[in-house]
């Protein structure tokens, strides 16, 4: 059967209205979701996960897509207006947008990135329509050493992207890979780092610690300097939330940009939506050209990351349903959710459940569209937020923190790590390094482990495994690029702007 | 952070390397502990590998870190400002944390929103109190009977 006859059955499916119930309310409860701090996607998903078993298999996973993607599309707004990713992958969003809002721009910024996260989302299922059994066999070629060579590239990626130094961003990556080893190492049983601390043993709640590290240090930092920041919540006018012809023409290669990293990144298993955010920012940052500097709020922060991530989120279905290599802890869940119902995702599921996955392409498109209509006319809402007195609102915030935190895993012990990490963000921010890179490096430490290891098994333990392969080595070659991109870029604006101007520009000029 | 005017020939050479002494100190006690596992062959690396080598670098980076630094301005904001609100959010989550399982939700997240709401100095007990109870209702609302999630409602 043709392409356009395949994708037209997909849609005979997605568009019956029992279908396109779930589709939407998935697509509703992820932006809701993806919007209240502290409920990340992965603990809605794992609700609903026993709902979903009594439906039919199509409908349940249209769901739990529109769940996942929705997500990113809200996770956004919490970002950009209070500092709080909802996702991990909206951390780097946090960065230029919440810049931005300081600056009274935040309509502007969550019009801007709605219209991003659609356009990423379009870019994205057109790839993963057309390319995803040709891409899959691509993908098929990634061996451990192929994997161990993309985290290194990821991981030296994002300390090129942090706001401040890139070495200390380095520094950051690292502490967050001995985090992300914190439990039992699987292939000896050893339990590691868990300090006698029996809540340690299954490693570190991901949760706990990026809501410890970005919501309550953020909050606690506010509190702290309440004298001079508390009140100056910005005023936001109805033709302010318009992006005028300047800005979305600016933002096209962004978003382009953005959307072909994501929907690349997004493909291979591991990297996903996080990675490929922190990518585009990087891609960004250095392609900037006059206009807001980053980190005072440019635009291009904001909408590079957000279709980088939502074209991610799309495309990572591709490992996930083709080779069963979840690239996140939330496709890891859908994948469960897969095998219950019996479908076995894998290379010959496209062939076996033509309809299941076609129809859910379908879903995808129409699930972006609902999205958009969705945000727009609530952009205003989100925005609001801000108007709420920051005394009420920061209570609230604790309070999703708190009972989100804790029912991930009924933990008591969850909550006391979430004061802790808040504890150590605030000491990290007050040594001037920044949370982002940490919290990559806890997600891909245990990644980078496993597949060192088969590498090495592999190749009978020749480290060389590493750089024989073409792929492999040029991935390495690639990570070399940056940090060489980085230290000679540092070098050189240190050069030129001399010590007068490094104080102005401290948090870039110090690596 | 906004940034701040001082002469930076204000601050000690002390002061300067407390980011690598931080990271130094994190390697070490990491490095420590790593180095009572298994370190395995390079055919298998065992659960000590891949620890050690981290640690290595980080000890690496703080050392380098030594040199890099020279340009770190210690944040300035004094500690008395600041003891009330850390001590104030972080005791929230360890009050919450202990109330959860033992008082139920309602209670738990009164006690989280009145001890976080007068971590900030300028609101009323009053206040705090109403704030908390409303939302000690809503959570309520939300968790327990939207979301059905298995929380006890109160102590009972």
């Amino acid at each position: 059967m043709s392409i356009f006859g395949e994708i037209g059955q997909g849609f005979a499916v997605a568009t019956s209205w029992q279908n396109l119930t779930f589709c939407f309310g998935g697509v509703a409860l992820g932006t809701v979701v993806g919007v209240l701090p502290g409920l990340p996607p992965i603990t809605t998903i794992a609700i609903l996960l026993p709902i979903t078993f009594y439906l039919e298999p199509t409908s349940a996973l249209i769901m739990l897509a529109g769940i996942y993607y929705g997500a990113q599309f809200g996770g956004s707004q919490t970002a950009i207006l209070l500092n709080l990713p909802g996702t991990t992958s909206h951390a780097v969003t946090a960065l230029e947008g919440y810049e931005l809002t300081k600056r009274g721009k935040a309509g502007t910024a969550v019009v801007m990135a709605t219209l991003a996260s659609f356009f990423g989302g379009c870019i994205a299922t057109i790839v993963v329509m057309t390319l995803a059994p040709a891409l899959s066999r691509m993908a098929l070629q990634f061996g451990p050493a192929e994997y161990f060579a993309l985290i290194i590239l990821g991981l030296i990626a994002a300390s090129a992207l942090s706001h401040g130094s890139f070495f200390k961003g380095l520094c950051m990556v690292v502490l967050g890979l001995l985090l992300g080893l914190t439990g039992i190492d699987v292939n000896s049983g050893q339990i590691r780092f868990s300090f006698g601390q029996s809540g340690l043993v299954d490693g570190i709640n991901f949760v706990a610690l990026a809501m410890g590290l970005f919501g309550v240090t953020e909050i606690i930092q506010r509190l702290c300097s309440a004298a001079n920041c508390e009140g100056s919540v910005s005023q936001v006018r109805a033709r302010d939330l318009v992006p005028s012809a300047r800005q979305l023409r600016e933002n096209v290669t962004p978003m382009m940009r953005g959307s072909v990293i994501g929907s690349i990144l997004g493909i291979v298993p591991g990297a996903g939506p996080t990675v490929s955010a922190f990518v585009s920012y990087a891609a960004e940052k250095k392609l900037a050209r006059g206009g807001t500097p980053f980190g005072e709020g440019a635009l291009a922060g904001v909408t590079g990351p957000e279709s980088s991530n939502n074209a991610a989120a799309q495309t990572s279905f591709i490992p996930t349903l083709t080779l069963g290599l979840p690239g996140d802890v939330t496709m890891a869940l859908m994948l469960g959710a897969l095998m219950i119902h019996g479908v076995t995702p894998g290379p010959h599921m496209i062939a076996e459940h033509p309809t299941l996955f076609w129809a859910l392409i379908a879903s995808m498109w129409l699930g972006n569209l609902m999205l958009l209509f969705l945000n727009l006319p609530l952009v205003g809402l989100w925005v609001r937020l801000l108007s709420v007195p920051y005394q009420y609102l920061y209570p609230t915030v604790l309070m999703f923190i708190a009972v989100g935190v804790y029912s991930i895993g009924n933990s008591t012990f969850d909550v006391m790590l979430t004061a802790i990490f808040g504890f150590m963000g605030l000491v990290l921010s007050r040594l001037q390094f920044e949370p982002a890179p940490l919290l990559l490096g806890f997600i891909l430490g245990p990644l980078l482990e496993e597949n060192m290891r088969r590498a090495l098994l592999i190749s009978h333990g020749d480290p060389l495994v590493f750089i024989d392969q073409p792929i492999s080595a040029g991935l390495l070659a690639l990570a070399f690029v940056v940090i060489g991109w980085s230290v000679v870029t540092a070098l050189g604006r240190r050069a030129f702007r001399g010590p007068v101007a490094a104080k102005s520009t401290r948090r870039r000029t110090h690596d | 952070m906004a940034d701040r005017n001082f002469t930076s020939s204000g601050w000690s050479t002390a002061r300067r390397m407390y980011p690598a002494l931080f990271l130094g100190g994190v390697g070490a006690v990491y490095g420590g502990i790593a180095l009572t596992y298994p370190l395995g062959s390079v055919l298998r690396p065992g659960a000590g590998f891949l620890p050690v080598v981290l640690a290595a670098i980080m000890l690496l980076m703080a050392v380098t870190l030594c040199f890099l630094s020279t340009k770190y301005e210690p944040d300035q904001t004094p500690f008395s400002q600041s003891a009330r609100p850390i001590a104030g959010v972080l005791g929230s989550f360890l009050i919450f944390g202990f109330a959860i399982e033992r008082l139920g939700i309602v209670i738990a997240v009164f006690l989280l929103v009145f001890v976080s709401a007068v971590a900030r100095s300028r609101t009323t007990i009053g206040e705090a109190a109403l704030l908390a109870a409303g939302l000690s209702a809503l959570a309520t609302v939300i968790f327990v009977i939207c979301l059905e999630l298995p929380l006890s409602l109160g102590w009972w």
